[in-house]
This record gives C-alpha cells, structure tokens and sequence, in this order.
C-alpha cells in the first residue's frame, strides 16, 4: 500500500504543475494581451499611458518565465491576483462562492447516487421486466436531456406550479433550511445526467456480480435474499460506481457553471461566466485552476481509497 | 475502411426501397461509393467556412448532389445495403438514431433551401394580440410562421433549420478532428513509449484534471467567440480522452505476433503503426466518434447558451434556448421547439453510438 500511494502521489504533482501551465499558457492565446483585449472592449479607444499602467498593473511588463514563477509563487500562498474589475484580490471575493459550488455538486452527487443506486439495482435483479424498462427509460432520458434543458424545464415546472425559493441566497451556516430549500431544485437539475449514468454502471455492475460463484455460495449456505443482495452483491456493485465518481465529480463542477447561471446561484460557475463578459482574466484563471485542483486531488482520493478497498488495483 | 463503415450505418433510411434492385456490384463501384463519400465529407467541411462566396456556392453545390448520390449508391450496392439490413435487424433503436442524424445532416447541407425564411430577417410573419396585429412573439400556427416567431420576429422554425448547421458541424467536425488527433498521438505513444509516452500521459492526465465545459470556456474566454474556436476548444477538450483509450488499444495490439512478423522483415515503424496497428484500432475510432458526437453537440449548445459559443445573432439551438429562457412563462414555444431539437438529435446520437458500440467493440461498454 505504501508503495501505491508514493506511486500516485508522485504522478499527482507533475500533474499539477502541468495544469498551471496549461492555464497560463492558454490565458496568453488572447489576440494581443490581456491588456489590449480589456482596454479596446467594445470597440473603445485607449492611450498608450493606460496600456502601460495597465502592463504594470496586471504584471504583464515582465518576461513570460518570471509572470509565471510570481504567479504561482502567489498561487501557493492562496493569492491569485487581484481582479481588474473589483479591484481588489481575487480571492476576497471567491472566498464566500467556493462552498456554495462545492455543495452544490456534493448535493448533486448525493441525490443522484441516492436515486440511481436503487434503480439501478432493482433493474438488475429482475432485467427485462416492466420495471426495468421503466428505469432504463429513465436512465436514457437523463442521459440524452443535456443539463441546461433539464434545468429550464425544471424551472418552467416550478414557475407553474409553484415551490420556488427566495431569491436572496442564504449561506448554510447563516439558515439551514433556506439555503437547503434554495439548493435542492438546482442539484436536482445537476444530479440528473449523472442518475441516468450512475444507473447505468450499477446495472452493468450487478448484472455481472449476479453470476458470481460467492453469489451462489451464499445462496446455498442458506442467506436471505436480501443478505445476498445487500451483503455480498452491493459492495461489489459500487466499485465501479467509486472508479467513476471523479470523472462524475468532474462533469457536475463543470455542471455546476450552468446550473449556477439559471438559477441564480452565487457561486463559482457564475462569476466564471460573468468574468469571461467583464474579461477579467485573473478571475477567470483562477477559478480555472481552483476547479482543476479540485478534480484532481478528488481523483487522487479516489484512487487512494480504490486501492485500499480492492488489493489487486495495489499490485497491478 | 472508417469512412465507409459509418456511412453503411447511417444510410439504414433507404435499405426499404432498393431490396428488390439488380444487385451484382463490381469493385469499381465500390470504390465510386468510397470516393463520394470522401467528397462529401471534404465539400461538407469546406462548405461551412464560407469566405469566398464563388466558391462557397460551388461546394456547396458539391455537397448537395454528392448526399443523395451517397445515400443513393449505399441503397444500390448490396455488401453495403446488405450490412445495413443487418445491422437495423440487430439494433432498431440505433438505426432510428442513424435516420435522425442524416435528416439533420441533410437538413444542415439543403438548410438554405429549406428554411422558408431568412434566419436573421425580422417581421416576417404577423399575428394578432390582444386586438392588435404583432410581428413578434408570434404563437405556433401564425399567418407566415409555422413554429411562430421569437422576441424580435425572426421565424423560428427557418432559425431551427439553419441551428441544425451549427450543431451539426460543429458536433461532426470536432468529433472527426479531435478524435482523429487522439487516435494519431494514442497509436505513437504507445508504439514508441520511453520519454514520449511518458510526456504524453503525463499532459493526457493533466488537460483531463479540468472539468470539460470549465476549459472549453477557459479557451473561449481567451479565443473568443467564433464557430471555428468552438471547434478548437472542443477539439482540445476530446482529444486527451480518445489519446488514452486509442493508446490502451494499440497497447494491447502492439504484442501481437503479426506486429513482431512485420517489424521482422523490417517494416518500419510509420510503416507498422499505419498498416497494422491503425486498422486494427478502427472499430475504436468509430465507436469513440459516435459516442463522443452527442457530447459534442452538447457542449456547443452549452457554451452558446451561455453565450461565450458562437457569436450572438447566429442563429444556433443553444442561443435559441438562451433568449427563450426570458420568455418562457408566457412564450414558451421559444424553447420548446429548439429544445426538441436539441433532445431529439442528443438522443439519436446516443441511440446510434450505443449500437454501434455493441457491435463494434463491445470492450468500451461502460465508458
């Protein structure tokens, strides 16, 4: 085991080093640099005083090698550069949005693995009945639907019938039912893709494990159906749904910046959004590795518990 | 060999009408069929850059006769018409998903022609409101305007139909680019391993840490909005994807015997990855192309619903939804119908990819 995690560890630090990289190096593809594309938006006219003062402010007047050390010198303090729209560190104002994204996407996971374990599992055990074409056909829906049409749907059905939040957003800690009531319609939209996803897997997981040798001892030593199921069968059906789980963290974070737009969810997502129309790349950069970072040390964590759940992914 | 596999799947619509045709083919055909194939495909890209408008119109014009001549010849020859039949046998749901596609597809090279009005015009049609004529927000069924008529009075069903070419286009294109770069990349690296590979895997590992809309609109931000940078950005965000998966394939198939055989009469090593390696990892390609499409296309609508995709004023299902959105309580055919849209190809694409996953290469199942 030691030896796995120095193993992965060591493949997650050039790993990281790597995304910074890449987000810097595409942060500098604007046509001309940050600087012009901020000063001529919208077709404006700038002096050449302000482009310098601009160059100076935003760090630009340096060689590409030193922006980048000073930046990620920066980056492992927790400051990512002040915004050139609120004129102020960038972190000030991701501070207060950083949970509301993460607890959107953990909501949005916890439902969807919620609802589509149990489907995917009553699916499994008696295929091609009435109820699992149901669930199949529900699964497909959630797949093919992309989350942005689910969430206006959604947002439609709520707007009809009623059950829509208040609009001032309430932190967790501030009013736990307030913020709850206002989160669970936008995870609800989020979780759905990966319903029908997670669906999916179990099924494929536990149609497999059904035909297992240890299934069939312990049929024979005279467990309960149930015990079979839950006891000897579950466990081994959610590895697959735990090898998964980052890549499903992952789209939801990324989810997250649509979900966040059209319900009006102050977090990541949006700012992400609002910075790309303000072209305030510092914000945008930030958050960018903020999210990559977030992936992947949950993909890290993954593995981590992978290997120690499953002995043979160690030796391999 | 890829083009022409797809393309027997996706004709499936007219294997009806040509059961009862003559139908002793010579190669010499078959190798037409191949060549049409390859000019659509190149006059269909080509058609979509629009920059010389002489031009333009005669590749367009290219594109329009070279479809249903292909759609004709896969319906007349039989090894093709013959596995089409088999295969809508097989897998009906995907064969309904490969009609949709081509009806978009055709919808997308004829949508100049189909679409009664100008996408862009405004006040084309006119209905009446509360006692007074209107030209906008016109309900489905107005005098002129079959879907209706959105926030400014454009036609929305001549807006779907040119939508379709976006979607389209942008879905097949990057799909074609970005999985075929994977492809390239995955076959070398696993080939020559060493440093490259290591390199290779290590960048794979790092553009794949980013959740997918979050770097495409990193790209955007930075690109800025056009059709073609919605093509690179999502050619940048599939392209580490298909590298792993192609890779792990030619891993296994760089053990086999005939590999070592090849390389022992000294074939070298261009020579082994693209004659014996490439052909063997093309049941992948395909499968990895239909179901990353659906993506694709997802993605697109996404980021021009956000309105960081394709510039406003295009009219594309995405941006249709993102002005709808505003109406919706009162207008709501403003998203309904390209909502449709988007679901009804999302899900043809999805239905296809499956099949052809389960007959190809039953080992991505799951992925």
């Amino acid at each position: 085991m030691r030896q796995y995690i120095i193993k992965r560890v060591g493949l997650f630090i050039p790993t990281i080093i790597l995304i910074t990289i890449i987000v810097f190096v595409v942060m500098r593809l604007i046509p001309g640099d940050v600087c012009v594309a901020i000063l001529s938006d919208g077709e404006a006219t700038f002096t050449q005083e302000e482009l310098i003062e601009c160059r100076i402010e935003l760090d630009l007047n340096k060689p590409m090698v030193n922006q980048y050390f000073d930046w990620i010198g920066g980056v492992l303090q927790g400051d990512f550069g002040n915004s050139y729209w609120f004129k102020a560190p960038v972190m000030e104002e991701l501070a207060d949005r950083i949970p509301v994204t993460v607890e959107l996407t953990i909501m949005a996971m916890l439902i969807s693995v919620i609802v589509a374990v149990p489907l995917g599992i009553v699916s499994a055990l008696r295929p091609e009945s009435p109820m699992d074409y149901a669930a199949r056909v529900f699964t497909m829906t959630g797949i093919a639907m992309p989350t942005f049409l689910i969430a206006i749907l959604l947002l439609l059905l709520l707007v009809h019938v009623g059950g829509l939040a208040p609009l001032n957003y309430a932190q967790l800690w501030d009013d736990p039912l307030t913020n709850l009531h206002q989160m669970i319609w936008p995870a609800l939209a989020l979780g759905f893709y990966e319903m029908g996803f997670v669906a999916r897997v179990t099924r494929s997981a536990m149609m497999e494990i059904i035909r297992e040798d240890y299934m069939r001892t312990a049929r024979s030593k005279g467990l309960s159906e149930n015990s079979v199921v839950y006891g000897h069968g579950l466990k081994n059906a959610l590895l697959p749904v735990l090898t998964t789980s980052g890549w499903i963290f992952a789209r939801l974070f990324g989810g997250t910046v649509i979900i966040e737009t059209i319900f009006l969810v102050p977090g990541m997502g949006r700012i992400l959004i609002e910075s790309i129309f303000q072209r305030d790349y510092t914000m945008i950069q930030a958050v960018i590795v903020i999210a990559a970072l977030f992936i992947v040390t949950i993909n890290l964590l993954v593995d981590l518990l992978y290997g120690w759940l499953d002995p043979r992914i160690r030796y391999a | 060999m890829a083009v022409f596999r797809t393309d027997e799947v996706q004709d499936a619509d007219l294997e009806v009408a040509s059961l009862e045709q003559a139908s002793s083919v010579s190669g010499n055909l078959l190798a037409f069929f191949t060549a049409t194939v390859a000019v659509f495909i190149v006059s269909y890209v080509i058609s979509h850059f629009g920059t010389v408008s002489w031009l333009d119109l005669i590749i367009g014009f290219i594109a329009a006769i070279s479809l249903p001549l292909m759609l004709v010849m896969a319906a007349v020859l039989k090894p093709v018409r013959s596995t089409i039949i088999r295969f809508s046998r097989r897998k009906p749901l995907a064969a309904v998903g490969a009609v949709i596609i081509i009806l978009a597809v055709t919808t997308d090279v004829y949508a100049d022609y189909l679409a009664p009005h100008d996408p862009e015009g405004v006040g084309v049609a006119k209905c009446e409101s509360d006692g007074q004529t209107s030209r906008k927000f016109c309900g489905p069924g107005a005098e002129g305007a079959l879907l209706g008529t959105d926030n400014i009075g454009r036609d929305i069903l001549s807006r779907l139909i040119h939508g379709a070419r976006i979607s389209m286009y942008v879905g097949l294109m990057t799909v074609l680019v970005g999985i075929t770069i994977g492809t390239v990349i995955g076959i070398g690296s696993a080939y020559t391993g060493g440093v490259y590979d290591i390199v290779v895997q290590r960048l794979v590992d790092a553009l794949m840490g980013f959740p997918p809309i979050i770097l495409a609109l990193g790209l955007m931000a930075a690109l800025g909005a056009s059709i073609n940078n919605v093509v690179i950005a999502l050619v940048v965000i599939l392209v580490p994807g298909a590298t792993r998966v192609i890779r792990s394939e030619a891993l296994r198939i760089k053990e086999l015997d005939y590999i070592l055989a090849s390389r022992a009469i000294g074939a070298n090593p261009f020579r082994v990855m693209l004659r014996h390696i490439m052909p063997n990892v093309a049941a992948t390609y395909i499968v990895l192309m239909t179901i990353t499409l659906g993506f694709a296309i997802v993605v697109e609508a996404s980021l021009s619903f956000l309105g960081v995709g394709v510039p406003e004023g295009t009219p594309t299902w995405g941006g249709m939804l993102n002005i709808g959105r505003k109406y919706m309580e009162q207008q709501s055919w403003l998203i309904v119908f390209p909502g449709l849209a988007i679901a009804l190809v999302v899900f043809a694409v999805n239905f296809l990819g499956d099949g052809l996953r389960d007959v190809l290469d039953p080992r991505l199942r799951g992925r």
